[in-house]
């Protein structure tokens, strides 16, 4: 997998940000974003309940599913994440943060409509592609491979979480944290 | 699964893996962003840091349940806690401690300049839960209540404030393995601290200063609290504070800016920990390593122990000692134990305006010190005297003495050490609790200058 330059976020934000460069009608995920988000980046979940009560989960990997609307396929330990895979089937509401482990860049997807759907034939080597391309991110601060592995175990119960991002924002830590792009 | 406290888990606060925090706005919308640092409160508050009003404090601030996510960076264990947001505390020892940290991440992630901590937001935590067991080993760490149980008992001996001190940062290398550490008292002002005793320097700094509220030990000075920095920072460093804590301020206090300083360059770990007797700010303790993350809660708190422990001791010695001080003993005859003086005489100058002294033309100190040594040394000149007790310090009203009297012996211990390294002809020797001797082996032509 290709893994793009972490300045790829950089060139997408601008764009964004700037109205000469932008389209009306431009997808909220070109491929320059999905490769990103595919990249091996700390990904974590977050849903809740009918009183509002925040839950939260750290994935296992994310792929871009291009359908008649393009959707983040998000895998998660089912056990691990009981608490939000709960809360999404009972109201699909999700937030989904991509971060940068080594520069803490960060963005967050947003969705109303996501469900959990059984992992699919190729999505097991996904998971497995996704935690060796992370550990090879977080070697340079000090992570062997065994403390990833160890870092990610969970039982063989992971499950897809889908959704349709209907918003996107800048998370990485500063001022701009929060801007919707 | 079990549920572990909130103490046995606070090695996964330090940052070393960004903790999740999700929120949830009233309109259902989650919200799931990463944190620097989780700060440990007590066994059931946690703080995060307020630096921008993003979405998380936004959410907080209408529905205050968060669910946070905390991983262990040694044994891959990883966590979620529930805790409810209570307050947001924008001055005292949970603020500044945030806040010396977060600049230390600040500066190792390079955003020092986007990294300021605007408050530290208190959670009461509810639930912990183990998402994932803790699954590789820790390393075998010495036990720290055998460190410090040593410790404690080893500067027991002491019958002085000096021998107490040092033993204390000889003990602390000896069990605690630190090699580079340093203990500033407090000035009479209250507004400083200056350095009594160090160990592992290249330079003993003794004598150099610095302002309350600056660099990590000026902070848990006027913070009361302990800071603990486990990544390198430079605003935080011991040089640089001292060296900014002096600018703009008397000559005297520039001058004493010259004494060059103890402090590790650029520390990777600092852990600075107020000695208090009874509530009262006696001085502060100042460990450094080269290495990054080497002081842990764990170490914090057995440093805190110890740095009480010490401020309790120097407290009982100084009672001690005045008791002693009631009923001195016989002088010797001064004649009998030195040889006269021999050899260039030394110009010593004295300026009256804030007591700096010059040797020849060299600062030697200033303040109490050096109103101290200028009438040891003016006494000596009219009479020949050669001893003295404390308490005739103590009692003497042309010296601008604070009511504690542990100053007046870290005042003499700075006294002693300064001569020690910049006038090796004069000396200050102690003969026994409470008493000391002038040593003059070149003769003194003493200059008033007002």
């Amino acid at each position: 997998m290709n893994i793009p330059a972490v300045a790829g976020l950089h060139k997408i934000q601008f764009a964004q940000n700037n109205p000469q460069s932008s389209t009306v009608n431009e997808p909220l995920i070109n491929d320059e974003l999905a490769a990103f988000i595919s990249s091996g980046l700390s990904i974590t979940l977050a849903s809740r309940n009918a009183d509002n009560m925040p839950s939260a989960a750290r994935a296992k990997g994310c792929v871009l599913v291009h359908g008649t609307s393009c959707k983040l396929r998000v895998f998660v330990s089912a056990s691990q994440a009981r608490q939000v895979v709960t809360d999404v089937r009972a109201n699909g509401a999700i937030s989904a943060t991509f971060s940068v482990p080594d520069t803490h860049r960060s963005m967050q997807f947003k969705g109303c409509d996501a469900h959990v759907a059984e992992l699919q034939s190729g999505d097991r080597a996904l998971i497995d592609q996704y935690i060796d391309i992370f550990a090879r991110r977080v070697a340079g601060n000090g992570f062997s491979p065994a403390f990833v592995h160890a870092f990610f175990a969970s039982p063989p119960d992971e499950i897809a979480v889908e959704f349709t991002p209907t918003d996107a924002f800048q998370q990485t830590p500063g001022p701009n944290a929060g801007t919707r792009l | 699964m079990n549920t572990p406290s909130l103490e046995a888990i606070r090695d996964c606060f330090d940052g070393e893996i960004p903790s999740a925090v999700a929120t949830c706005s009233t309109d259902g919308i989650p919200n799931v962003s990463y944190v620097s640092q989780v700060h440990y409160v007590d066994t059931t508050h946690v703080a995060l840091t307020y630096q921008f009003f993003n979405k998380t404090r936004q959410n907080i601030l209408v529905n205050p349940a968060v669910c946070l996510l905390v991983a262990n960076p040694v044994t891959a264990a990883r966590y979620q806690i529930r805790a409810q947001y209570l307050r947001t505390e924008q001055t005292g020892p949970v603020f500044e401690n945030m806040k010396a940290k977060l600049s230390g991440i600040a500066s190792h992630t390079g955003m020092s300049g986007v990294f300021r901590l605007q408050g530290a937001d208190i959670y009461r935590v509810e639930t912990i839960d183990v998402i994932v067991e803790p699954s590789l080993p820790s390393p075998a760490k010495p036990s720290l209540l055998t460190a410090l149980r040593n410790c404690t008992q080893a500067i027991q001996q002491f019958t002085d404030l000096e021998g107490l001190l040092t033993g204390a940062l000889t003990s602390i290398e000896r069990n605690f393995g630190t090699r580079h550490s340093m203990i500033h008292w407090l000035d009479e002002s209250a507004e400083r601290l200056y350095l009594v005793a160090s160990r592992g320097y290249a330079q003993s700094g003794v004598g150099s200063e610095i302002q309350m509220g600056h660099g990590v030990i000026g902070t848990a000075a006027s913070a009361r609290t302990s800071i603990r920095i486990t990544h390198a920072t430079s605003e935080y460093t011991y040089s640089r504070a001292a060296r900014e804590s002096v600018r703009d301020t008397h000559l005297a206090d520039r001058l004493e800016a010259e004494i060059p300083l103890a402090g590790l360059e650029r520390p990777g770990s600092q852990l600075a920990v107020p000695i208090t007797s009874r509530g009262q700010l006696l001085g502060v303790l100042c460990l450094e390593a080269n290495e990054e993350s080497r002081f842990g809660y764990d170490e914090e708190d057995a440093m805190v122990a110890f740095a009480q422990h010490l401020g309790l001791a120097a407290q009982l010695l100084e009672q001690a000692g005045e008791k002693q001080e009631e009923h001195p003993r016989k002088a010797s005859d001064p004649a009998k134990s030195s040889s006269p003086p021999d050899g260039k005489p030394l110009a010593i100058r004295h300026y009256t305006m804030d007591d700096t002294v010059f040797v020849d033309d060299d600062y030697l100190i200033k303040g109490v010190a050096g109103a101290i040594l200028w009438k040891l040394l003016s006494e000596y000149t009219a009479h020949g005297r050669v001893d003295f007790t404390n308490r005739e310090l103590r009692l003497d009203a042309g010296l601008p003495l604070p009511d504690l009297s542990s100053n007046l012996e870290a005042r003499l211990i700075l006294l002693q050490r300064r001569l020690t390294e910049r006038c090796p002809h004069i000396g200050i020797v102690k003969t026994g609790r409470g008493r000391f001797r002038l040593r003059i082996d070149r003769p003194v032509h003493l200059l008033e200058v007002s």
